[in-house]
């Protein structure tokens, strides 16, 4: 067996045919080109020349590396290749995409190196092309898996991030608006805007759009995409503006003028259900990938949830707002009494809640009681008719907000509900306070029984706060020609009730002391009526007798503070004896005990009721020293608007009680002054003649001055009613009557028109005439008003 | 001065033109964020969604030196950063040298940029085609050892070598870029050198900017290409000299 000979290693092995360098070089498996530093191509090798198409004719002298280069490749060797040459003099392994004769591109890695020659200087680039179509292909395959996974990878960013912001937002804007915000960074959108179908399912209305003012809402009966995407809940895309005019006919104009060239439709979904529909809109005619179809449809569910969850939050939130609302208009209605007052701020409520405009109307009337809000807003009125037990007592008109939901149904007839008994009550109450305020004026208003022997002065002054009427009262008569009675009294409560039952017993005192049984008698029979009239139950009352001629005042006080005496030349005096409880009170006996005092002429006794001399910062007896004081400086002031003042000083300051406060004082005797005002109305002379006659009796004036200061007065009167008050009907006459020593001076003022008697006026003359003869001097001042002043000396006195 | 580098490469860019002012001049040199040298983890992709987040940079370098009576040498897309630099702050400047300029690359209406958007797409796939499998391979040697600057260098390309993701926004910036309005506001002495047959910028663009820009003057060199700076630094030195003298 023999063993072949084996070749030693470094042995050359002979080639079987010659290859020359030049053939090394045109057929080397590589482009081999040499250019001289800027690029122009020199030299070229044929496999160059057969990979590309060209002739060696068409590159030598002719073309530079640059221009056998595709745009990106150019770009990509005049900023990196060139520089590295220089830089680095070489570069390895760039991929350049080669322009072949034919138009083709031929991807290609380069090698290249930059030749210097002996000085230092650039001589020749050196360039091998590698033919990498398969390489370039794989790595486009590579590039395009890449591409592909980054881009699903900035897809799940996306949508984690809108995931992300929906679960932040509560509110159904709010939800609208971050869905808006995805369409940019998921699809590329130039931008977008949200419809949400409306409750009816008719209508697609918008809910946040980027500034479309071409945008409007969409009737979901309409043709076009936006409907069928809400009928099937698949995504629908448009690309170009032919699709977008037939398919999206309400909004194309609005895209196409803002260059828009496609969209994308996303219907928002939850349970099955499209909720609303999210539109992208591109600035071309955008080809959606699957992907990208497949990340609308996720995008669609997860802002159809968050919409889902943030109606529910709406909704819940709506619901109460609305609860908290209604609960503040019963609340805020209570807390104003007045009919007036209380619409007004209905209205207002009803503007700061839920509309732009509201007005209230009471039934049966065209005026229209309050408003609040913008009268000039648009919209359209919802009538809501506030009905009480079956009958509309007002009408409230209110005009929701441009835009903004409509106010649902049940929530407008809670409203009704809750206004309807708040204005009705109101109502009610303005018509019985007034009534009660008409009884009390009635009851109130008699005039005390002129007569010289004594002054009755009295005042009421209701509780501040213009609430209801109270249950004070003031009386003083004559039970007999010589007996004066004078009552003061207080009734539990306040109101109609209060007003007619101290009515009912401002009578029965009347009716009682006709009886002439003394006042513990009366008010023992006074708690009998009481057991008939529980309203009546617990009123005091502090009633008294003068005998005229004697001046014994016999006095009783059921429950009632104490009158005070204030004498004409001693120290107050608080009458604390003749006290029982308030009738009907049933406590220990029935009999009351009644108590008297000896007056003389100048005393007077004041009756009150509780409210002038309680403070609830205060002792009673604080009150009652206060009382006895004011009283006391107050001795020698006239008569006429005594009570008023001692109210005024009580009540500091002209705040209104807290209590009624009701006033009455009697003086025994005549006032030193006599004042008298009467209505502009000849009837009236005669008794202001009466009461000067008594006046001028009492001061022993002597027969002849009295008749001729009567006749005086009567023509001065007269005179003043005629023609003072010529074209005035309701003017008054004040008559005043003071005596200084021998002297009486009679004083007639009027506030009306002084007018010079004329020649024609025969009556007016002798009247100013016979005036001059009966006194002995006359003055008449016309400023302000006409005032006669007549004095005469008179005998006696 | 201040030499600051185009799209594509680094501060070598300027190896061969800024050392012959470091006599007359302090030459300040930079790496844009996001090439070269420069801390890659600086780079905020808001930030840099516009040549404005470049020029803050510029204005940034100037303040942080407390540079004043610059001349800013830009290159390329710096060209427009430093236009916008200086339309900020005009003060800190004395004088502005374009090199190889352009407003906008993408022609619009009249005015001819040179390239459509087609174009830039295809640069963008150019990019791709050469930086793949950079991220996964090189990131890790160059981002983790900042304090090892050699490791990257040894690296074939380097001067130019950027992070795929950064270089694509930086493309996109530059070449969607439009920044024609902001001529008129340069209130600087303003030089454009505008290269023989400059494919990315090409002579009748830097034309329109120096007609755009206020007083500024125009050398035509007889350089080719888009980097004098590189391949003919004598020229440009000398252009830069001049314009300096005046």
């Amino acid at each position: 067996m023999s063993v072949p000979e084996t070749r030693d290693s470094g042995q050359e092995l002979p080639l079987p045919w010659d290859d020359t360098a030049q053939e090394l070089y045109e057929h080397a498996p590589c482009g081999y080109l040499t250019t001289l530093p800027d690029g122009t191509v020199v030299n070229v090798n044929e496999t160059f020349l057969s990979w590309t198409g060209y002739g060696r004719a068409d590159l030598v002298g002719r073309k530079r590396l640059r221009d056998l280069l595709g745009v990106g490749s150019l770009i990509y060797y005049e900023t990196h290749v060139a520089p590295l040459l220089r830089m680095q003099g070489e570069v390895r392994e760039i991929a350049l995409d080669v322009r072949c004769a034919t138009g083709r591109r031929m991807p290609t890695l380069v090698n290249a190196t930059l030749n210097y020659d002996a000085d230092g200087a650039e001589r020749v680039i050196r360039v091998t092309v590698f033919d990498a179509t398969e390489r370039r292909r794989y790595e486009a395959e590579l590039l395009q898996a890449r591409r592909t996974a980054e881009e699903s990878e900035r897809r799940v960013r996306v949508l984690q991030q809108v995931v992300a912001d929906l679960a932040a937002v509560p509110t159904a804007s709010g939800v609208a608006r971050a869905v808006v915000a995805a369409a940019g960074p998921a699809f590329g959108a130039a931008d977008g805007g949200l419809w949400v179908v409306d409750g009816d399912r008719k209508q697609l209305v918008l809910a946040a759009a980027a500034a479309h003012a071409g945008f409007r809402d969409v009737a979901l009966s309409a043709a076009g995409a936006a409907a069928t995407v809400v009928r099937r809940g698949e995504p629908v895309v448009l690309a170009g503006a032919a699709k977008l005019r037939t398919e999206l006919p309400e909004w194309a104009p609005a895209l196409l003028r803002q260059g828009r060239q496609g969209a994308l439709l996303v219907p928002l979904t939850a349970h099955e259900a499209v909720l609303g529909v999210l539109v992208c809109t591109f600035t071309e005619a955008h080809a959606v990938s699957d992907s990208e179809l497949q990340l609308a449809r996720l995008l669609g569910q997860q802002a159809g949830q968050a919409l889902d969850r943030a109606r529910l939050y709406d909704e819940v939130r709506l619901r109460e707002e609305r609860a908290v609302f209604l609960g503040e208009v019963s609340r805020d209605l209570d807390g104003v009494t007045g009919l007036a007052e209380r619409a007004r701020l209905l209205a207002e409520m009803v503007v700061r809640g839920v509309a732009a405009y509201a007005q209230v109307r009471l039934a049966g009337e065209a005026e229209v009681l309050a408003e609040a809000g913008e009268p000039a807003a648009t919209g359209t009125d919802i009538e809501l008719p506030l009905t009480v037990r079956g009958a509309v007592a007002a009408t409230l008109t209110l005009r929701p907000h441009g835009g903004l939901p409509v106010p649902d149904p049940a929530f407008l007839a809670e409203l009704a509900d809750r206004a309807a008994p708040a204005l009705e009550n109101a109502r009610l109450y303005e018509r019985e306070r007034e009534v009660a305020r008409t009884l009390q004026r009635s009851l109130l208003a008699g005039e005390p029984p002129g007569d010289l022997r004594f002054t009755v002065e009295a005042c009421y002054r209701p509780a501040g706060g213009g609430l209801e009427v109270g249950g004070d009262w003031h009386d003083a008569f004559l039970i007999t020609p010589d007996r004066l009675a004078v009552v003061v009294g207080d009734v539990v409560g306040r109101g109609l009730h209060a007003a007619s039952t101290m009515g009912q017993l401002r009578s029965a005192v009347r009716a009682l002391a006709a009886a002439e049984a003394g006042p513990a008698r009366l008010v023992e029979q006074l708690d009998r009526f009481v057991d008939r009239v529980e309203t009546a139950r617990m009123a005091t009352v502090a009633y008294a007798e003068i005998a005229l001629d004697t001046g014994t005042m016999t006095y009783c006080c059921a429950g009632h503070p104490p009158p005070l005496l204030l004498p004409a030349h001693a120290d107050p005096e608080t009458l604390w004896e003749g006290r029982s409880a308030p009738l009907g009170s049933r406590a220990g006996r029935r009999s009351r005990a009644e108590a008297t005092v000896r007056l003389v002429t100048g005393d007077r006794v004041l009756l009150y009721t509780d409210g002038l001399v309680e403070r609830r910062d205060r002792h009673l007896d604080e009150g009652l020293d206060r009382l006895a004081a004011m009283f006391a400086t107050r001795r020698r002031s006239p008569m006429k608007g005594l009570t008023a003042r001692i109210a005024d000083a009580m009540l500091m300051g002209g705040e209104p009680p807290d209590d009624d406060v009701c006033l009455l004082c009697v003086s025994l005797g005549t006032e030193p002054r006599l004042e008298r005002t009467i209505p502009a109305d000849p009837y009236r002379i005669k008794a202001v003649r009466t009461d000067l006659k008594g006046w001028l009796e009492f001061r022993g004036v002597d027969e002849d001055s009295a008749d001729a200061l009567l006749l005086a007065l009567s023509e001065a009167v007269a005179n003043a009613i005629e023609h003072g008050y010529r074209d005035c009907a309701d003017g008054t006459v004040t008559v005043t009557a003071t005596q200084l020593g021998d002297e009486v001076i009679l004083r007639v003022a009027d506030k009306g028109t002084w007018r010079e008697p004329r020649p024609d006026d025969p009556a007016r003359g002798r009247g100013l005439f016979l005036i001059g003869k009966l006194t002995d001097q006359m003055e008449i001042n016309t400023d302000g008003g006409t005032t006669v002043t007549m004095r005469r000396q008179v005998a006696g006195g | 001065m201040l030499f600051a580098h185009g799209f594509g490469c680094d501060q070598n860019m300027w190896r061969y033109v800024a050392p012959a002012f470091e006599e007359s001049h302090r030459v300040v040199l930079f790496d844009h964020v996001g090439a070269g040298k420069s801390d890659l983890l600086a780079y905020d992709p808001e930030k840099y969604d516009s040549l404005n987040g470049y020029a803050t940079d510029v204005l940034e370098i100037v303040e942080e030196l407390d540079l004043r009576d610059v001349v800013f040498v830009g290159h390329s897309v710096s060209a427009m950063i430093g236009v916008l630099a200086v339309v900020r702050d005009p003060g800190r400047f004395a004088g502005l040298v374009l090199v190889g300029p352009s407003p906008r690359y993408i022609d619009d209406a009249d005015y001819v940029g040179g390239f459509g958007k087609a174009d830039v797409d295809e640069l963008i796939d150019s990019l791709d085609s050469n930086y793949l499998g950079w991220s996964s391979a090189m990131a890790p040697v160059i981002m983790g050892n900042p304090e090892r600057p050699e490791l990257g260098e040894e690296l074939t390309n380097s001067f130019c070598r950027t992070d795929p993701a950064i270089a694509r926004q930086f493309a996109r910036v530059t070449f969607y870029g439009d920044n024609r309005a902001d001529l008129a506001q340069v209130a600087v002495p303003s030089l454009v050198l505008q290269c023989a047959d400059d494919p990315i910028a090409p002579t009748p663009v830097g034309e329109y900017v120096h007609r755009a820009i206020p007083g500024s003057s125009i050398v035509h060199l007889t350089a080719t290409g888009h980097c004098p700076n590189l391949s003919a630094p004598e020229e440009t030195v000398a252009a830069i000299r001049a314009f300096l003298a005046t």
